[in-house]
C-alpha cells in the first residue's frame, strides 16, 4: 500500500451518550488510518460500539462525539451542518445493515436514487441517466423499470444493491459499510460481498467494513481492527493478524471462524461489558483467560509492533 | 394497470360492500331484537305511554305486528333496505323525505369543519413534531389535550357567550346565511383540530425515528427536505385514515352541535324525535347515520389503498 | 414495572390531575356534609341569581344553589364514570381475551358482534340504547358502557393475540396448563399496563358521553343535578345568566382533562419500555 496516500485518519475518537444519570461510553478513544484502496474491517461483537463508530464517522450519531475525523484532509468535526451535508455521499458515504428499513417505503427507487445526484447539484435528466447506469452497475436487471418500483417490490438483496448504488453514486473517497450482509440470506450475502469487492476494486474506493464476522472480513478486507467495549484492541494487516493474533480477544474470535459460510460470533463465555460502567484496567480482563493482576488495575497502553497495534499487557508473554 | 389488478380491485370492492351490508343487517337486527325484547306490547312501547290508541294501531299496522315474528322481521328488513322508513308520528310525512331534507345541512357542517380542522391541525402537528421537546411543542400538546377534553356542548355554549352574547357579532343559532355556519363549524373544528394535532405529531415523530431518515441524512439532504419529502409522505398516510374515520364519528358529534346551534341537520332530528318519541324517525335516522358512517369508512379504506403504495390489492 | 409507575407520580402535572380527581371524589363522598344547600330545593324567588356571598356560584333558573348541585352532581358523574367504565372494560377484557386467545369460531362470532356495534359512532350508539331503553341513571350507565365495549374488545383482542405467541405462554400451554389458568396468570397480567392506560382515558370519555346525553335531555333526568343536564337546561338562560352554564361545564372539563392527562402519561410510560 502507498503509505502516503492517506484517505482518512481518525484520532482519539470518543462517542458518549448522556443518559441523564449515567454516561455510556460507546466509543472511547479510537485511532486508525485508512489508506487509498484500503478495505478496513472493524470486527466486534454486538455492543462493542462498532455501529456507533460507523455512524459517528459520517456525523450522524446522536451521541456526543469528540476527536478528529480527517477525510481527504478535512476535519469533519470542524465542519458546519451545511458543510457536512455537502460532504456526505460526495466524499464519505454509508451502507446500512437493514435494506428493508433503510429505504423510504413510499418513494420510488428511482426518486430515492436520483435524490443523491440532485441534492449535490445535478440536473434532473442527468440524475436520471446516471441513476439508471448505476442500477446496471450494481447488477439490477431491467434498471429503467426498477426506477419506477417501490422498495417493497424488491427482494432484500436487490434493495441492498440499491443502497450500495446510492453509496457509490458520487464516487466518494470513503464508503462505510455497516454489516451490509447480516440481514440477508446466506446465498445473497456472498453475492453482495462479491459486488462490494468488485466495486471497490473498479472504482478504487476505500472502504470500512463493520462486521461481527471474521469470515466476512477475511473475504474482502486487507486490514482489520478488532473492537472490544469501545476500544480498538488490535489493528493490523489481514494476513499478519490471521497468522499471528496477538490480543487474546482476537484469538478467541479466530477460533470461532466456522468452517461453513456463516460465522456468527459467540467467541467467549460472558458478555460485552456495560459501557456506562466498564471494568477497570483492561476492559477485557473479566473474560480473558490470561488476565493477571496488572490487567485488573491498569489500562493497557497502545503497543506498536511493526504495522501492528495491540492493546494488551501481556503481549509476548502468551 | 392491467386487467387483473382492476378485476381484483373490483372483487375487493364488492367484498367490502357485502361485509358492509351484513354489518348493517346486524345492526338493524339488534335494534329489532332490542325493541321486541322490552316487556309489553311493542306497538305501545314504540308509541310511548302517552300515545293515542290510534297511533298504537298505526304502528301495529305499519310494522305488521299482527303477523308471526319472522314475517315481521322480513318486512322490517325489506322496508329498511328499500329505504321505506315509514311515516313520522310527529309530522305524518315519510321519514325518508324528512331525512333527505336535513342531510345536506349535516354534511355541509361536517365538511367545512373537517376542512378547517385539517388545514390548521396538520401544520400545527407537524410544527409540534419538528420542535419536539421544545416550548412550542409543550404549548401545542397542552392545547391539544385540553381541546380533546373540552365537552363540545360546553365549548359551543362558551363560543355563543363570547361571540353572540358579549360581542354580538355572530348569530347564536339557526341557519340560512354563511354567518350561521361559523360558530358550529368552529366548535366542531376546534375539537377535531386538537385531535388532529395530536395524531399528526405522533405520526411525524414516529416517522422521524425511522431508518430511512438516517439514510436520507447520509445522502446529504437537509433536515427540511427530509421532513417535507421523506417524513411527511409516510407520516400523513395514517393521518388521512384517522381523519376519515373521525369524519364518520363527526356525524355522531353533529347531534350535539346541531342541538346547540339549532342547526337543522340530521343530528338534531334524532334528538327531537327521541324527545317526542317519534320512533320511525329515530330508527330511520339511526339507520341512515349507520349507512353514512359505513360509506365514509369504506371510502377512507379505499383512499388508503390508493395513497399507500405498499397496499396494492392482491 | 413498579419503577415505571413511580415515574408517573413524579410528574407535577399528574399530581395536579390526581388532586383534582380526588377533590371531586371527596365532594361526591361528603356531599351531604359540605354542600351548603339542598341541591333540588326550589326557591323561585332566587331564580338565576349571579354568584354572591350566599351562593358562591349563583343559583339556577329554579333558584337552586349551583355549587350544591355541582357537589351532588359529582356523585352522579363519578358513579357513572367509574361504574360504566368498569362494566365496559370488564366486558371488553372478557370478550377480547376469549376472542384473541381461543380464536376460531368464538373469535369470529365475537368479532362480527363487535363490528355491528362499531357500525355507529360511539356516542350515537349510546344515544340509540338510551332511546330504546328510556333514560334513567342505570340505562345511561349501561348505554355508555356498551358504547365503549367494542373498541375495548378490539384492543384487548389484539394484545391477547400478541401475548399468545410469546414463548413462555406457548411453553405453559405445552406443559398442559389449563387455558383459564394461562389467561389469568400470563395473558391478563401481560396486557394490563395498556389496559390501565385505556381505562383511564375511558373514564374521561364516559363522563363526556354521560353528560352529553344529559345535555341533550336524554341522560339522567331532572331534577337530578347531573352536570350535562344542568348545562342542557341552563343554556336557555345563556343571554342573561351565563353562570348557569359556566360552572357545570368547567367541572366536566376539569375532570375529563385530568383523566386524559393521566391516561396519556401512562401511555407514554408504557411506550417508553
Amino acid at each position: 500500500m502507498h503509505q502516503n496516500n492517506v484517505v482518512a485518519e481518525v484520532k482519539n475518537l470518543k462517542v458518549y451518550y448522556d443518559m441523564g444519570d449515567r454516561t455510556i461510553r460507546a466509543v472511547d478513544g479510537i485511532d486508525f488510518t485508512i489508506r487509498e484502496g484500503d478495505c478496513f474491517a472493524i470486527v466486534g461483537e454486538s455492543g462493542s460500539g462498532k455501529s456507533t463508530l460507523g455512524l459517528s464517522l459520517i456525523r450522524l450519531c446522536p451521541g456526543k462525539v469528540s476527536g478528529e475525523i480527517i477525510v481527504d484532509g478535512v476535519d469533519l468535526m470542524k465542519l458546519s451542518d451545511e458543510e457536512i451535508r455537502k460532504f456526505r455521499c460526495s466524499k464519505i458515504s454509508i451502507i446500512f445493515q437493514e435494506p428493508s428499513s433503510a429505504l423510504n417505503p413510499v418513494m420510488k427507487i428511482g426518486e430515492q436514487l436520483m435524490e443523491v445526484f440532485t441534492v449535490h447539484g445535478y440536473s434532473k435528466s442527468e440524475a436520471y441517466e446516471r441513476s439508471v447506469k448505476l442500477l446496471k452497475t450494481v447488477g439490477i436487471p431491467e434498471a429503467e423499470k426498477r426506477m419506477q418500483s417501490y422498495p417493497h417490490q424488491l427482494s432484500g438483496g436487490m434493495k441492498q444493491r440499491v443502497i450500495i448504488a446510492m453509496a457509490i453514486a458520487l464516487n466518494p473517497r470513503l464508503v462505510i459499510a455497516d454489516e451490509p450482509t447480516s440481514a440477508l440470506d446466506v446465498t445473497i450475502q456472498a453475492q453482495i460481498l462479491n459486488l462490494l469487492k468488485n466495486l471497490t476494486k473498479s472504482y478504487g474506493l476505500s472502504t470500512i467494513l463493520i462486521t461481527h464476522d471474521m469470515g466476512v472480513a477475511a473475504e474482502i478486507c486487507n486490514r482489520i481492527g478488532i473492537m472490544y467495549a469501545g476500544k480498538m484492541v488490535e489493528v493490523g494487516e489481514l494476513e499478519s493478524i490471521f497468522s499471528n493474533p496477538m490480543h487474546p480477544y482476537t484469538r478467541a474470535l479466530m477460533t470461532c471462524i466456522p468452517r461453513g459460510l456463516k460465522g456468527l460470533l459467540k467467541p467467549l463465555p460472558g458478555h460485552v461489558p456495560d459501557l456506562s460502567n466498564p471494568p477497570e484496567g483492561c476492559r477485557f480482563h473479566p473474560r480473558c483467560p490470561y488476565a493477571k493482576d496488572v490487567c485488573k488495575k491498569e489500562e493497557p497502553k497502545p503497543l506498536h509492533l511493526d504495522d501492528r497495534l495491540v492493546l494488551c499487557h501481556r503481549v509476548g508473554e502468551i | 394497470m392491467g386487467v387483473k389488478p382492476v378485476l381484483s380491485a373490483l372483487k375487493y370492492f364488492f367484498y367490502r360492500i357485502l361485509t358492509l351490508a351484513i354489518t348493517l343487517i346486524g345492526l338493524v337486527t339488534l335494534i329489532f331484537i332490542l325493541i321486541r325484547s322490552i316487556p309489553g306490547d311493542p306497538a305501545r312501547v314504540l308509541a310511548g305511554m302517552m300515545a293515542s290508541e290510534e297511533d298504537v294501531n298505526l304502528i301495529r299496522e305499519q310494522l305488521g305486528l299482527n303477523q308471526p315474528i319472522y314475517v315481521q322481521y322480513f318486512i322490517y328488513l325489506k322496508n329498511l333496505f328499500t329505504l321505506n322508513l315509514g311515516v313520522s308520528f310527529r309530522t305524518d310525512s315519510p321519514v325518508i323525505s324528512e331525512i333527505l331534507a336535513r342531510l345536506p345541512n349535516t354534511l355541509i357542517l361536517a365538511v367545512t369543519s373537517t376542512c378547517l380542522a385539517v388545514a390548521l391541525g396538520v401544520p400545527l402537528g407537524i410544527l409540534a413534531a419538528s420542535k419536539k421537546g421544545g416550548k412550542l411543542d409543550l404549548f401545542l400538546s397542552s392545547l391539544s389535550i385540553a381541546g380533546i377534553s373540552l365537552p363540545i356542548y360546553w365549548l359551543g355554549l362558551i363560543l355563543i357567550l363570547i361571540f353572540s352574547v358579549e360581542l354580538r357579532i355572530l348569530p347564536a343559532g339557526g341557519s340560512g346565511t354563511p354567518m350561521h355556519l361559523i360558530l358550529p363549524t368552529v366548535t366542531i373544528a376546534l375539537y377535531l383540530m386538537a385531535f388532529i394535532v395530536k395524531i399528526t405529531k405522533a405520526s411525524v415523530v414516529d416517522s422521524m425515528e425511522k431508518n430511512y431518515v438516517i439514510t436520507a441524512k447520509s445522502k446529504g439532504l437537509s433536515e427540511r427536505t427530509i421532513l417535507y419529502k421523506h417524513v411527511l409522505r409516510n407520516a400523513l398516510i395514517p393521518v388521512v385514515t384517522i381523519v376519515g374515520l373521525q369524519f364518520g364519528a363527526l356525524l355522531g358529534g353533529a347531534v350535539i352541535t346541531e342541538t346547540i346551534f339549532a342547526w337543522p341537520g340530521l343530528g338534531r332530528l334524532i334528538v327531537d324525535s327521541i324527545n317526542s318519541r317519534d320512533y320511525p324517525m329515530v330508527q330511520g335516522s339511526i339507520f341512515i347515520f349507520a349507512l353514512l358512517y359505513a360509506l365514509v369508512n369504506l371510502a377512507t379504506d379505499l383512499l388508503y389503498t390508493f395513497i399507500d403504495p405498499r397496499v396494492r390489492l392482491k | 414495572m413498579m419503577e415505571k409507575y413511580k415515574q408517573l407520580f413524579k410528574s407535577t402535572r399528574v399530581q395536579l390531575c390526581l388532586s383534582i380527581i380526588l377533590l371531586f371524589i371527596f365532594m361526591a363522598l361528603l356531599a351531604d356534609i359540605i354542600a351548603p344547600y339542598d341541591p333540588i330545593e326550589i326557591d323561585l324567588s332566587k331564580s338565576c341569581n349571579p354568584p354572591s356571598k350566599d351562593h358562591l356560584l349563583g343559583t339556577d333558573e329554579l333558584g337552586r344553589d349551583i355549587l350544591s348541585r355541582i357537589i351532588y352532581g359529582s356523585r352522579l358523574t363519578i358513579t357513572i364514570s367509574f361504574v360504566a367504565t368498569a362494566l365496559g372494560a370488564t366486558a371488553g377484557i372478557f370478550f377480547g381475551v376469549i376472542s384473541g386467545y381461543f380464536g376460531g369460531i368464538v373469535d369470529t362470532i365475537i368479532q362480527r358482534i363487535t363490528e355491528i356495534l362499531l357500525a355507529l359512532p360511539g356516542f350515537l350508539l349510546a344515544i340509540m340504547f338510551v332511546a330504546i331503553m328510556g333514560s334513567n341513571l342505570w340505562t345511561v350507565i349501561v348505554s355508555v358502557s356498551i358504547s365503549m365495549t367494542p373498541s375495548f374488545i378490539r384492543m384487548v383482542r389484539g394484545l391477547a393475540l400478541q401475548v399468545r405467541e410469546l414463548e413462555y405462554v406457548l411453553a405453559a400451554k405445552q406443559l398442559g396448563a389449563n387455558s383459564i389458568k394461562i389467561m389469568f396468570r400470563h395473558v391478563i397480567p401481560n396486557i394490563s399496563p395498556t389496559i390501565i392506560a385505556q381505562v383511564t382515558l375511558n373514564l374521561g370519555t364516559s363522563i363526556l358521553f354521560a353528560s352529553g346525553l344529559g345535555f341533550l335531555g336524554i341522560g339522567v333526568p331532572p331534577p337530578a343535578p347531573e352536570w350535562g343536564t344542568m348545562l342542557g337546561t341552563g343554556r336557555a338562560y345563556i343571554f342573561y345568566a351565563p353562570h348557569l352554564i359556566i360552572f357545570p361545564g368547567l367541572s366536566v372539563f376539569l375532570l375529563v382533562l385530568s383523566f386524559n392527562i393521566i391516561g396519556d402519561k401512562l401511555g407514554e410510560i408504557i411506550a417508553s419500555k
